[in-house]
């Protein structure tokens, strides 16, 4: 068995997860969660997204993962005591106070110790499981003989981030945010200085470079899902509650292509190659395995001219409709008459298409679509439906 | 004032042990060689040697491979008076001996609930150095055994895995460092690398000597100073010493919100 782990910022992205085939999927409340600044959710709205997940069989994790204050302590029995009212499956924790909270306060929910802890070996790991935590979302610099270490001495469910910005330092270990602008990194306050450039002194102070640099390029574990799951990762997790519901939704279908696709005759040819461009394509910045196989060196760092920004407009529209063959989609992004585009969705893997035609929402023949969340109809027989997403074809398979 | 026998001195060097001694300071705090990150470090063979009250200062995080080689280490520290860990797998493995236990976890000891769960499990906590002078006072209020006070020395304020100095310098074939200084916006940092990986301290030291006098005392395990003893000295004779109080007279913020 496999999770599939998305993260959902608000109501759009958390529906867009689930029906992209993530199997569980987290997000913070309006306190004590590490994206302060996310628009995250009310409590109202984590009763109601706990009801749409576990409609579909889903599950709904709540991050609760700062590193304590004691005035912010206020209100966190009750916050925890209604999460567990909500049927919020688990919660994710740093802090041992607040595991030690839930025990007393007998929740059902499950908890479980957040990446912030940085656990890197079974000893920590056995600690934790005494302490009742139920699964260990691993230290980003993770190895695989640290995963097969902690799975086989304490069997707890083991998660790990797949996909998604990494941070420079361990978890929870960086406090630069503190000093330079007053903003509290381990209570959701980062503002990720370690992407700036740095002036570099010499031990002598000899002025050097104005572009030293810590930064991390992004994660991408595509290439090592089966290895990891023989290693003894249970969920696989995607970072970015602050991405896009395309980020999301493309990113979640190629992992669940790869997933699906494990042990089958689909893994090493052109078509997971395919799914690599494309995962590669979505991000803004460069994605690349990280530790796993090895300690992280210069090549997963950005450095002066070495960094890429992608922006694209690969995002054309999402499916509204798709009813007696007239496919009715809002814009996102332009496209014509004559581009050539393709449909992914959780019931199709990726599907080409030219565009013909085009309409406007009575059915009058225009040449572009150009402009922002316009409703456009397309007359075809394809088997795409609502939710399904378009983009351009830059790959193909 | 501080009495003597609750200072804790971090030893960066071992000639200055004498002339701490000189002066009455009986304890000392050590980097453990292939165990630490950002101080000078220590062989055990050495610190066997000296006739001291030896600590140990275990302050990364370990791999499995790492923590295997430390269960290998423990026979041989029977002697130390104390070992202040970072990764909780070290007070799993040493809980069972006789040595008493000071968690330190960066970032992590800055609540009083948390650590009285430590205090039930360790001899004592060191507290993280980005608290406000009120939360001090609190947490000192709070905790049901004395902890450990940072009084001097630079905060650690970014730990990392990777060898940042490493990459970069071979990255732009720059000459190898494994000390160096980075800045940004008025804030500048030394960056320390070895082995385990890289470590940033803030540039300038934090000095909360004067505000001894405003804690209770008997809620103090050790005063724990990180400098020369020139520095030492200097701040016990109130003495001008360059520093900056980064975060005792004020409070972090998360929320955007927080500002208005």
């Amino acid at each position: 068995m496999i999770e599939l782990l998305a993260p959902a910022g608000d109501f759009e992205k958390l529906k867009v997860a689930l029906h992209y085939g993530a199997d569980a999927v987290y997000f913070g409340g309006q306190n004590y969660s590490l994206r302060a600044n996310a628009k995250n959710f009310g409590d109202d709205e984590i009763t109601l997204a706990v009801k749409m997940a576990h409609s579909v069989n889903k599950k709904v994790y709540v991050t609760v993962n700062i590193v304590f204050h004691d005035e912010d302590f206020e209100g966190l029995s009750d916050y925890l005591k209604y999460l567990d009212e909500a049927g919020v499956d688990g919660i994710m924790v740093s802090d041992i106070a607040v595991i030690e909270l839930c025990n007393s306060l007998k929740l059902n929910l499950e908890v479980y110790l957040s990446t912030q802890a940085s656990v890197l070996n079974e000893e920590a790991a056995l600690f934790y499981k005494d302490l009742g935590v139920k699964r260990i979302v691993l230290a980003r610099e993770a190895l695989k003989e640290d995963i097969t270490a902690i799975k086989n001495k304490t069997n707890l469910e083991l998660e790990a981030f797949i996909h998604g910005a990494m941070c420079t330092s361990f978890s929870g270990r960086c406090i630069l945010s503190n000093y330079v602008t007053g903003r509290d990194s381990n209570r959701g306050g980062c503002v990720q200085i370690c992407r700036w450039n740095f002036n570099y002194q010499d031990h002598k102070k000899n002025h050097l470079s104005d572009n030293f640099s810590l930064a991390s390029k992004d994660l991408s574990m595509a290439s090592y899902i089966k290895e990891m799951k023989d290693a003894g990762i249970y969920s696989f997790k995607i970072e970015g509650r602050m991405r896009s519901i395309y980020y999301i939704a493309t990113i979640l279908h190629s992992y669940r292509l790869l997933i699906n696709n494990i042990g089958n005759k689909k893994e090493d040819d052109a078509y997971i190659r395919f799914i690599h461009n494309v995962l590669k394509r979505c991000a803004n910045r460069e994605t690349v395995p990280q530790f796993f196989n090895k300690i992280a060196g210069s090549d997963e760092q950005y450095y002066l001219n070495s960094r890429i920004e992608l922006s694209n407009q690969d995002f054309l529209g999402i499916v509204l409709e798709n009813k007696d063959n007239i496919i009715t989609i809002e814009q996102r992004n332009y496209f014509k008459i004559g581009d050539e585009v393709q449909f992914f969705g959780p019931s199709i893997d990726n599907l080409n298409y030219k565009i013909e035609h085009i309409y406007n929402e009575k059915l009058e023949r225009i040449e572009v679509a150009n402009h922002p969340q316009m409703i456009i109809k397309i007359k075809a027989e394809l088997p795409v439906l609502p939710g399904d997403m378009m983009r351009c074809k830059i790959f193909d398979f | 004032m501080m009495e003597n026998n609750k200072v804790l001195i971090n030893i960066n060097n071992l000639d200055e042990i004498d002339k701490f001694k000189e002066i009455g300071i009986t304890n000392f705090l050590f980097a453990l060689k292939d165990f630490s990150i950002g101080y000078e470090e220590f062989d055990v063979d050495i610190l066997k040697k000296l006739d001291i009250n030896i600590y140990l200062n275990i302050n990364i995080i370990m791999d499995s491979k790492k923590i295997n080689d430390f269960k290998k280490l423990i026979k041989n520290l029977s002697f130390v008076k104390g070992v202040f860990f970072e990764d909780i797998g070290v007070y799993n493995l040493l809980k069972e001996t006789k040595i008493p236990l000071f968690w330190n976890q960066s970032h992590f000891v800055i609540n009083s609930v948390s650590i009285n769960s430590w205090l039930t499990r360790v001899e004592s906590a060191v507290l993280s150095s980005e608290l406000t002078f009120e939360e001090i006072d609190y947490i000192l209020s709070k905790t049901t055994k004395p902890i450990v006070l940072p009084i001097f020395g630079y905060n650690m304020a970014m730990y990392s895995r990777r060898s940042l100095l490493t990459n970069y310098n071979d990255f732009h074939q720059l000459k190898p460092l494994n000390k160096a200084y980075i800045g940004a916006s008025d804030s500048m940092f030394i960056i320390k690398e070895n082995n385990n990986g890289t470590a940033l301290f803030y540039g300038k030291p934090f000095n909360y000597y004067h505000i001894i006098s405003k804690l209770p005392a008997n809620k103090i395990y050790y005063y724990l100073f990180d400098g020369s003893f020139k520095d030492y000295l200097k701040i016990i004779n109130n003495e001008n010493i360059i520093s900056e109080e980064k975060f005792l007279n004020k409070k972090t913020i998360y929320k955007l919100e927080d500002p208005k």
